[in-house]
């Protein structure tokens, strides 16, 4: 069995590095944080029950469009519909092929987020992690050096992968954001 | 605004993220029992999104660590980054260095010139590498590795089984299917014969996808081009023994053709050197083809002991 199934795989190179984009413009439609991150999870998890993935030509115009079809599903079925927010959609429409402004070109914007993680990270789950992460000998032998049972080990090394989902999500650079303050021009490229 | 823990989805969601960390965990360890994580993964689509994010954040790890770090006191961590990381140059060579640092584990395979061999790796794919190839691999996560030095190979997945494929030009990941990869004066050509193969243009961009009939081609500079094959017959023929040249320049065939011969074809008469040349041949057989030649293009040949000579008719 493959840790990595290839929907997995797809779905690690082909869209979730789009996800500050995807998170972006959900925001801009809902006109809120909370609701834009539960509106993308929504569009991730239907991407895994869906059939047909590996031939869809730009997995990032794809994604695009169905959080722009969700989020117009949600704001009709809200009682207050802003005019604003439909007309924003529609200009989105434009922007699915534009080259999508999120992705930083430089890879050590990760790194450093990673680093300033692991700083805050208390230090016996930090070294559990990295030293995993480098480490690839048998369990036993690395509970025995770290002076510790394998089931600690195994519990140990799972928090601290927790507490780096959290940190990273934490630290996400899109979601933080001024949405009530956001401008059409201000989410897509523009 | 719902603060994490009072709304029950939240918490839910809280609590598949905690259960996806333990799993990686157990994966990283080789501890899961794999029947109950496939299990616990396809119970609910949002417990394999939540552990593909744990594995994209354990993947990423892996470029901000190094074993250093295991001994550095506590505190003088993120300054000492901080520093190694004051351009993008920086962040990449230590991206491009992971692959070198993990060349331990790897097994490597030759072929000399003139010979086939086929291995099957662990997870049942199959491996063929052509002539004068040089190829290495390992398993890694779970799944194979498969690095082509130089020369040519055809990698067949089965159903459900997926490979990382690297070259210096192009990292490319495969689902299951059948590829034909060559990596020949400096121009890789991975082909797509059936199946999907997920292009990484950087280590970090985000790809593109070649599919069944296409192929890609990526020079050193990593220019990648994507287009339809419409040689395939061509790109698969040598697992025969076979040669298939469709309307190429002689200097063109001879150069392919030297790929499998010790004992090389030079041509000595520059006028016919852009002739051109089509048909099907032996690999084993260059006197077949220089007597092809000779017939075709209005030339003579002879073989000497260091070469086969295509010469002008006297």
């Amino acid at each position: 069995m493959a840790v990595l199934r290839p929907i997995d795989s797809w779905f690690l190179t082909q869209v979730l590095p789009h996800e500050a984009q995807f998170l972006s413009v959900a925001r801009r439609l809902l006109r809120n944080s909370d609701d834009a991150q539960d509106l993308v999870q929504e569009v991730f998890t239907r991407l895994f029950v869906m059939e047909g993935w590996a031939v869809i030509a730009s997995p990032r115009a794809y994604v695009l469009r169905m959080v722009r079809n969700l989020a117009i599903e949600r704001i009709r079925r809200s009682r207050i519909i802003e005019f604003q927010q439909l007309a924003d959609s529609e200009a989105l429409n434009l922007a699915d092929e534009t080259p999508d402004p999120f992705r930083a070109a430089c890879a050590s914007d990760q790194v450093q987020r990673i680093l300033a993680v692991l700083d805050k990270m208390p230090p016996m789950y930090r070294s559990v992690l990295i030293q995993r992460r480098l480490d690839e000998r048998p369990i036993s032998e690395l509970a025995r050096q770290m002076g510790m049972s394998a089931s600690t080990l195994e519990k140990r090394l799972a928090r601290a992968i927790y507490l780096l989902n959290v940190g990273l999500r934490a630290d996400e650079p899109a979601t933080d954001g001024d949405e009530s303050s956001a401008r059409p021009d201000d989410a897509v490229g523009g | 605004m719902t603060p994490t823990g009072t709304d029950p989805r939240t918490r839910n969601l809280e609590q598949i993220r905690e259960d996806a960390a333990l799993w990686l965990s157990r994966v990283q360890l080789g501890t899961a029992d794999e029947e109950a994580f496939a299990r616990w993964r396809a119970e609910h689509p949002a417990h394999a999104l939540e552990f593909a994010r744990a594995f994209a954040n354990w993947e990423a790890l892996r470029d901000a660590v190094s074993t250093d770090d295991l001994r550095m006191p506590v505190g003088s961590f993120t300054r000492r980054h901080l520093l190694q990381l004051a351009g993008c140059g920086a962040a990449l060579a230590i991206g491009g260095a992971f692959w070198v640092s993990q060349y331990r584990g790897w097994t490597a395979i030759k072929t000399g010139v003139g010979e086939l061999r086929k291995i099957s790796l662990p997870d049942t794919s199959t491996v063929e590498l052509n002539t004068d190839t040089e190829v290495a691999w390992r398993f890694n996560q779970n799944r194979s590795v498969i690095k082509l030095v130089r020369g040519e190979i055809a990698v067949t997945l089965r159903t459900g089984v997926s490979a990382l494929f690297l070259s210096t030009n192009l990292i490319a990941t495969l689902l299951s299917g059948r590829y034909n990869a060559r990596c020949v004066s400096d121009l890789l050509r991975l082909t797509v014969v059936q199946g999907t193969a997920l292009i990484d243009q950087s280590p970090r961009a985000p790809g593109i996808v070649a599919t069944t009939g296409q192929s890609v081609t990526a020079t050193a500079g990593r220019t990648v081009k994507i287009e339809a094959e419409n040689n395939m017959d061509g790109a698969t023929a040598w697992q025969n023994g076979e040669i298939v040249f469709h309307d190429e320049p002689l200097v063109a065939a001879v150069a392919e053709f030297n790929r499998y011969l010790t004992k090389k074809i030079r041509i000595l008469a520059p006028q016919a050197q852009f002739q051109r040349v089509g048909g099907r041949f032996k690999t084993a057989q260059p006197q077949a083809f220089l007597r092809a030649v000779s017939i075709g293009l209005d030339l003579r040949t002879t073989e000497t002991e260091e070469h086969y000579l295509i010469l002008p008719k006297i």
